[in-house]
């Protein structure tokens, strides 16, 4: 079993929709029942509930998965606009992976993230943009979660999962552009250009499997 | 096929049917047609005409001197708040006369070619159709003439949300194209000639099979 929080900022104005859809996109995709899930979406996006979350783990390594607004300094929500990860936080994330989709946290959340030996990130460094229109919104999100899932569901590393999702975009990118749709083709390229990933040393889901029946 | 249409040739000039502007006029509608040529004595109305003609491509020549005056130099300003796609050539009297600072901000802001009234009209036209190739180029011309062609309601719908806090309609792309007041214009610009790249040197056809 993984030990798992997802925050999804569901309450924002602008891309609360798009929180919501990338949740349940995931949960289509993962049994996430079978996780030690904790969700935070709506006013329960602040960092208290993400520090209680960790704490609840007992130090057992663990995964964040985080569909919000992000600042290069921080993972941010409607409300905890200073951030729920913030570089302060950062030592709470020492052996933990870090999967988001949010704008900019690549450049330097994740080096805070590196220096306080987390084991993996995966996010982005400028701004991500997404259509409007939900079907091409869900190839986007399909896109930003299938180095998670690759990771989750196979025994690929991480440097692997983010191969796979490299390809994915790419074949999304042929696909818009093959329907003349060039701009959505361009943007989508555009984010791809601005992911980024940290693999600690080559990690795979294996090293996230918790056996409760010995911790509980 | 859709065929792609001439440029406005738009002259603002307080003399524009001038001895001196005869033989353009002549050059330029022997080129560019009658109905493509429009000249205005009052930038006023050269102005609302370009306004009111944003969505086809435009190139200005713009005289400095009005009435004695250097009142181009405001045009020229009111010319590229409204948009920086079109292409305006700036005719002038002696170099050395006009003023250096607002030399400067004409450089600055843009304007695509300086040239002298002595120049001859077949010299002037070749620098209007060599504008005429550089807007043809453009691709946030050809973005913006895309924008345009959709359906009027639809630009005004959300296109692109970003997750740091900003939505934008058609409408928005289409003035931060324009104007440069946003970088999501010249990031548009850039993804599309980032994807041609991508597209070129992806590209399997043979010259001999």
């Amino acid at each position: 079993m993984f030990n798992i929080i997802v925050v999804a900022d569901d309450h924002d104005d602008l891309i609360g929709d798009n929180c919501k859809l990338s949740y349940s996109y995931l949960s289509n995709e993962l049994a996430v029942a079978s996780f030690n899930l904790r969700l935070l979406t709506g006013e329960d996006c602040k960092p208290a509930n993400v520090q209680e979350a960790i704490a609840s783990f007992k130090n057992e390594k663990f995964i964040l998965i985080a569909y919000s607004h992000g600042q290069a300094h921080a993972l941010v929500s409607t409300y905890a606009q200073d951030g729920y990860v913030t570089l302060e936080t950062a030592p709470h994330f020492k052996s933990s992976l870090v999967y988001t989709n949010s704008c900019l946290t690549g450049l330097q959340l994740m080096q805070a993230l590196v220096q306080q030996e987390c084991s993996g990130y995966v996010g982005y460094t400028g701004r991500v943009r997404v259509p409007d229109r939900k079907e091409d919104e869900l190839i986007f999100i399909a896109c930003e979660n299938k180095g998670l899932i690759n990771f989750l569901t196979t025994d690929d590393t991480l440097t692997e999962s983010i191969e796979v999702m490299r390809t994915f975009y790419k074949e999304q990118v042929k696909k818009f552009s093959s329907k003349k749709r060039y701009f959505l083709a361009g943007r989508l390229q555009r984010n791809l250009s601005y992911l980024v990933h940290y693999d600690q040393n080559s990690i795979k889901r294996g090293d996230f499997i918790v056996d409760f029946n010995s911790t509980v | 096929m859709s065929t792609v249409r001439s440029p406005y040739i738009v002259l603002i000039d307080d003399d524009s049917r001038s001895p001196q502007n005869e033989a353009l006029v002549d050059f330029l509608t022997s080129a560019y047609g009658n109905d493509r040529v429009h000249l205005f004595d009052e930038p006023d109305d050269g102005i609302k005409f370009i306004k009111n003609h944003l969505s086809e491509r435009i190139i200005v020549l713009l005289d400095i001197m009005f009435n004695g005056k250097a009142e181009g130099f405001n045009v020229f300003k009111q010319i590229t708040n409204e948009s920086n796609l079109v292409c305006v050539i700036i005719m002038t009297g002696i170099l050395e006369y006009v003023d250096q600072k607002e030399l400067k901000e004409l450089i600055n802001g843009n304007a695509w070619y300086l040239v002298t009234r002595d120049e001859s009209a077949r010299e002037i036209l070749k620098i209007v159709k060599r504008a005429d190739e550089h807007l043809a180029m453009r691709v946030d011309g050809a973005i913006e003439q895309w924008v345009l062609r959709q359906n009027p309601e639809d630009l005004q719908k959300k296109f692109i949300k970003s997750r740091n806090g900003k939505s934008y309609t058609l409408l928005d792309i289409l003035r931060a194209i324009r104007t440069g007041d946003d970088p999501i214009g010249q990031e548009m610009v850039n993804d599309i000639l980032q994807l041609a790249i991508t597209m070129i040197s992806e590209d399997e056809s043979l010259i001999n099979d």
